[in-house]
């Protein structure tokens, strides 16, 4: 990496690297495991950044690399439904309250969803991508996305619909 | 947009779940960059390495008239197969499980499941250094094996054929366990919990089985009788019929939940002409028709589905293909080639899915290739293994003449 691409790769780590770790927990549910896939990723991306910068959407790749490495590495090691770290502690108010109680049972309601239907779901509903997009990033058909999101909402519907009947 | 649609949307964008970087995080990120480097230097110098001795060695074994099979044994791993020093000719070491015959074997990507004869066992054994780390024994010399990891379970079924003897009696055929049909098909299923190798059920279904594969803690089977599905209920293990009719091969296509089966028509020379194979696609809780292919010109056919490419092999006749690239959704055939190998497939072609490839093994005699299951192309090969072989990412196994293989992964083939 020359000099340029040095400063620049350091100034696009420093500018995106919170919105990247964001994405990552949002598909690992996991604060640690969302900075080592960040690291990995970005790593990744290093060797070829003055080829990725010159890309029309570099932090696109990134992410999608993100993606990559982590179902990687959830193929590696077979999914389990595993316990999360803790949600902080709600606010005072009677309705954020419940609010946040909501959000809370549909992000533990996520943990139970495997590696690449949660990927589907944050792609569709946190980055905005369209089915044929996420088609790319994920390598499969536009079928596939589209029942695995129907499969994943299914699923948090069951588990939030549970929820409710319970409280 | 529903409400949990809504709610999904505001919980990924609620401000809580923002991680915030540390301050060495481009410096961590430069430093793993660099390990990754020379990662990649090692591997690639270690690679020349094995090439160029490979070479060597292979010379001074043709130079010294040494068969193939001449290689140091390692305390419990003896290399049995060949090594050559072409890059896509890959090694096959057989792992030493003690006395006993291998007849079957499913990985997970920590655990092999070995059944065995003579003793009649299922073993467990680590990837990581191929040690048994639990034994049990079966009630029956097992024929078949299918590990479920979600459901926590491994499947074992035994199966007999009925025939009829020369005094006109029926009798039972094809088997080597304790013989509880006597003149009539017959297959005993068996569940065993993947972590204490115990049994969780047991059931027979009166017919003779092909294949047989696990998804989402059900059995499915392919056999002379139709397609069947074993679930667990409360009271144990329950057959259901889903298919009337001969079914030879089923696959499970674990990402979508659905299960692909062949059936086959008859050709015009009757039942014992070789006809052609349809393949069915079918939801594996509704048991709907999603696709159906064209007739592919090939008898026993195999299925393997990794990620949503769909490969068929099966045996022909003449210059007819012996195998198929079939479209994920439609199931119509695409024009897609297996390259470098179709000469040497014979007769027919048996296929078996791997984590991200296809295996392939030529139907008339031994010889194992290993190929990308989007392009076809050819990304190693084992000359000497017979199969079945089932991977994991990294991991493969195949049983060759009663024995387990390791098969080493160092060309493009990635398991």
């Amino acid at each position: 990496m020359n000099r340029a691409d040095e400063d620049d790769f350091r100034s696009f780590v420093a500018a995106r690297s919170p919105s990247l770790l964001w994405f990552a927990h949002l598909l690992t549910g996991d604060r640690h495991a969302a900075e080592d896939i960040v690291q990995t990723a970005l790593a990744k991306t290093a060797a070829g950044w003055s080829r990725v910068r010159r890309k029309e959407n570099p932090e696109g790749y990134v992410r999608r690399a993100i993606v990559n490495t982590h179902l990687n590495a959830m193929r590696r090691r077979p999914w389990r439904e595993q316990p999360r770290e803790q949600i902080p502690e709600a606010v005072d108010s009677r309705r954020r309250e419940h609010e946040l109680d909501d959000r809370d049972a549909m992000w533990h309601a996520l943990a139970g969803l495997p590696p690449r239907q949660r990927a589907v779901l944050v792609l569709r509903y946190y980055e905005d991508l369209s089915e044929s997009d996420i088609a790319d990033v994920l390598g499969c058909s536009r079928g596939t996305v589209k029942s695995q999101a129907a499969k994943g909402l299914l699923h948090l519907r069951r588990i939030v619909a549970k929820e409710d009947a319970s409280t | 947009m529903t409400d949990v649609e809504q709610l999904l949307r505001e919980t990924l964008a609620d401000p809580r779940h923002r991680l915030d970087p540390g301050p060495g995080m481009y410096d961590t990120v430069r430093q793993r960059a660099r390990q990754r480097r020379r990662r990649v230097v090692q591997v690639a110098s270690a690679f020349t390495a094995v090439v160029v001795i490979a070479g060597v060695g292979t010379a001074i074994g043709v130079n010294s008239g040494h068969g193939r099979g001449d290689q140091v044994a390692a305390p419990s791993i003896t290399p049995s197969r060949s090594t050559t020093s072409s890059p896509q000719t890959g090694q096959a070491t057989s792992v030493d499980l003690g006395k006993g015959s291998t007849r079957a074997m499913a990985v997970t990507s920590s655990m092999v499941f070995v059944a065995r004869q003579a003793p009649n066992e299922l073993l467990r054994v680590s990837t990581a250094d191929q040690s048994v780390t639990k034994r049990t024994a079966t009630p029956d010399a097992v024929d078949g094996t299918a590990v479920d990891a979600v459901a926590g379970q491994v499947w074992t079924w035994s199966t007999t054929e009925a025939t009829v003897d020369d005094s006109g009696k029926s009798a039972s055929v094809g088997v080597a366990n304790s013989g509880d049909s006597a003149g009539a098909d017959s297959t005993r299923i068996h569940a065993y919990a993947t972590s204490t190798l115990a049994i969780d059920g047991a059931l027979t279904i009166p017919t003779y089985t092909f294949d047989a594969t696990a998804l989402d803690g059900q059995l499915w089977l392919a056999t002379n009788d139709g397609l069947y599905v074993v679930t667990t209920a409360a009271s144990g293990p329950v057959a259901t019929k889903v298919i009337t009719g001969m079914v030879f091969s089923v696959a499970v296509d674990a990402v979508r939940h659905r299960v692909l089966y062949g059936s086959a028509i008859s050709g015009p020379g009757g039942e014992n002409s070789l006809g052609s194979v349809v393949v069915h696609e079918i939801d594996a809780y509704t048991r709907a028709v999603i696709a159906v292919s064209t007739p592919l010109p090939i008898g026993k056919e195999s299925i393997a589905i990794v990620g949503d490419q769909i490969w068929v092999g099966g045996y022909g006749s003449g210059s007819t293909p012996r195998l198929f690239h079939l479209d994920g959704s439609s199931l119509q055939s695409l024009p897609t080639e297996m390259s470098g190998a179709d000469d040497s497939l014979g007769p027919g072609a048996i296929v078996w899915p791997g984590a991200s490839v296809v295996w392939v093994r030529s139907g008339g005699s031994e010889g194992l290739a290993c190929i990308d299951p989007q392009s076809g192309a050819l990304l190693e090969q084992w000359p000497a293994v017979q199969g079945p072989v089932a991977s994991v990412r990294g991991q493969a196994f195949a049983v060759s003449d009663g024995s387990l293989d390791q098969l080493s992964l160092t060309g493009g083939c990635t398991g």
